[in-house]
């Protein structure tokens, strides 16, 4: 899959990722964010390569969309501070190097799938080499070009949401429990298809999820958060070679189990998918 | 959906409609020849008709005053409601201070207003449209602030991310959003600024479907004041209509 921005051909492809000026590499560092006498997260340190897929998985409460909303420039922080690719998010965000796509979809319900992505591109001074009806076939979703999104089950939805957010090659991506709302069944097939996805284009990415499945079949690293306040509890890097397989693969089940033992040293009691 | 659903759904309307537009001749001519009141207190439809047919010229100049003024009225209603209304949602501490006046303003006796409205102004288009503006603006108001609040946070987040400008938030979700609740104000507002342009013509004017039901009240035309009710009701029921045409049209992505 090739993309010209501003001029250029860059490839999307993992390969070539290095050559792709803008993917991004996120520095936090002892990052605090309190509502009035409330500490949500304290001391947060992490950095995200260039191209790397970032989980943060814990218990609830534990500030994981907070950490996310901070992410995207949507919270300011208490202290501390984030870079993206050496920017403050201030300027990543007015460079509208940033894409987020939520638990639920932002969709406009009277604009078409189509239209809706193109909303991405219409607030974006810049040119993107996918049309928004090539993204969505990209995204298998060629026969819903121009249906609404009432017209498109929950995991249709979340694809065209995921596509307005990833159209205008944002540097880094941030994906809130994209799939939290879907059935089990849409859930796994959405994963695995975002796998893929991100797989071609290298994307920095930072998801948030509920899921251990989820985390292990995407990450490269996953970052576990303990709860009031939230701190970073382990950071589990994921080896596993891709694609990866799920419950059928023995390594991978080993990596939940890892996973697992990690959240509840944590309180998470969470289930495995 | 499909196209015979989306048939079926129009057809029990304009069954409905039909079905009043039949039935009323047949109840009033039923309440004619049942009641055993004389045609000088409630005449039958023929007569009614005649005075449609004979004085047509000088009901419908009447019937285009009450429609200018009310259009007019309703028009500056539109504009203050809208630009209150977006003033209230960019600036929420705006609201604390107009909304002490909108109190005064809305629950002072509307007869009051009126009356004042008439010995500052005289009977004037000002004072009609004021009187309308009255009548239809804090619907408006109220259903517009409501549906700009009602924009879903997951996509204003979405703008804030991509950095969108408040004009663009506004075009792309405030409004669109809102659209639900300003198009139920119309149904309410819009037809009551007709009443409300009728009532102030009634009230003090000298020209205006109003003023005809004054006039034939005093002289005891009943048949002139039922032809007035007719063109009254008729261009209520027509401001509905035209308020529903404009939701299923604005709203007609919701049926594919």
């Amino acid at each position: 899959m090739y993309v010209a921005t501003s001029g250029r051909v860059v490839s999307l492809s993992i390969d070539n990722a290095k050559t792709r000026p803008e993917i991004a590499s996120v520095t936090v560092s002892d990052l605090a964010k309190s509502y009035d006498t409330s500490l949500i997260l304290d001391g947060i340190n992490f950095s995200v390569a260039p191209g790397e897929f970032i989980s943060v998985i814990g218990p609830s409460g534990c500030g994981k969309t907070t950490l996310l909303r901070i992410l995207a420039g949507l919270e300011p922080v208490s202290s501390g501070g984030v870079q993206v690719q050496g920017r403050t998010i201030r300027e990543a965000r007015a460079e509208q190097q940033i894409g987020v796509a939520f638990q639920q979809p932002a969709l406009i319900p009277s604009l078409t799938a189509r239209q809706n992505v193109q909303t991405t591109l219409d607030l974006c001074s810049r040119e993107s080499a996918l049309s928004p009806a090539e993204m969505l076939s990209e995204f298998g979703l060629a026969d819903f070009i121009d249906h609404y999104p009432h017209q498109l089950s929950g995991g249709m939805q979340q694809r065209v949401n995921i596509a307005a957010a990833m159209v205008h090659q944002p540097s880094l991506l941030l994906l809130d429990e994209p799939f939290g709302a879907l059935d089990e069944m849409t859930r796994s097939s959405m994963c695995a298809w975002l796998a893929r996805v991100l797989a071609e284009s290298g994307q920095t990415t930072v998801l948030v999820t509920h899921s251990i499945e989820e985390a292990v079949t995407l990450s490269d690293k996953i970052i576990v958060l303990a709860a009031r306040p939230g701190r970073i509890a382990h950071v589990i890097e994921i080896k596993l070679p891709r694609p990866r397989q799920s419950w059928a693969d023995e390594a991978f089940v080993q990596e939940m189990k890892r996973v697992r033992a990690a959240l509840q040293s944590v309180g998470e009691t969470a289930s495995a998918v | 959906m499909s196209k015979s659903t989306k048939i079926s759904g129009a057809v029990p309307i304009a069954l409905a409609y039909g079905l009043m537009l039949v039935s009323i001749p047949i109840f009033w001519l039923l309440a004619v020849k049942f009641s055993g009141l004389p045609p000088v207190i409630m005449p039958p439809p023929a007569q009614v008709w005649e005075v449609l047919v004979t004085q047509w010229s000088s009901l419908w100049y009447h019937t285009t005053v009450t429609i200018g003024g009310a259009l007019l009225g309703y028009g500056v209603a539109n504009l203050f409601a809208i630009t209150l209304a977006v003033l209230f949602v960019y600036s929420p501490w705006s609201e604390h201070f107009v909304t002490p006046w909108m109190v005064v303003i809305r629950n002072v006796p509307f007869v009051t207003v009126a009356s004042i409205l008439v010995v500052t102004l005289g009977d004037t288009l000002t004072t009609k449209v004021i009187v309308v503006v009255l009548v239809s603006f804090f619907p408006l108001l109220a259903n517009l602030v409501k549906g700009l609040n009602s924009a879903p946070p997951v996509l204003l987040d979405r703008m804030a991310v991509m950095n969108a400008s408040r004009w663009q938030v506004f075009k792309r979700v405030l409004w669109p959003a809102a659209m639900p609740y300003y198009v139920a104000a119309h149904e309410i507002a819009f037809t009551g600024s007709i009443v409300g342009a009728i009532v102030a013509e009634w009230f003090f004017s000298r020209k205006g479907l109003g003023f005809l039901i004054v006039q034939a009240t005093t002289e005891y035309r009943a048949d002139r004041l039922y032809a007035v009710t007719l063109i009254a009701s008729l261009l209520a029921v027509g401001a509905y209509l035209l308020c529903r045409l404009w939701e299923r049209w604005i709203f007609r992505w919701k049926r594919k």
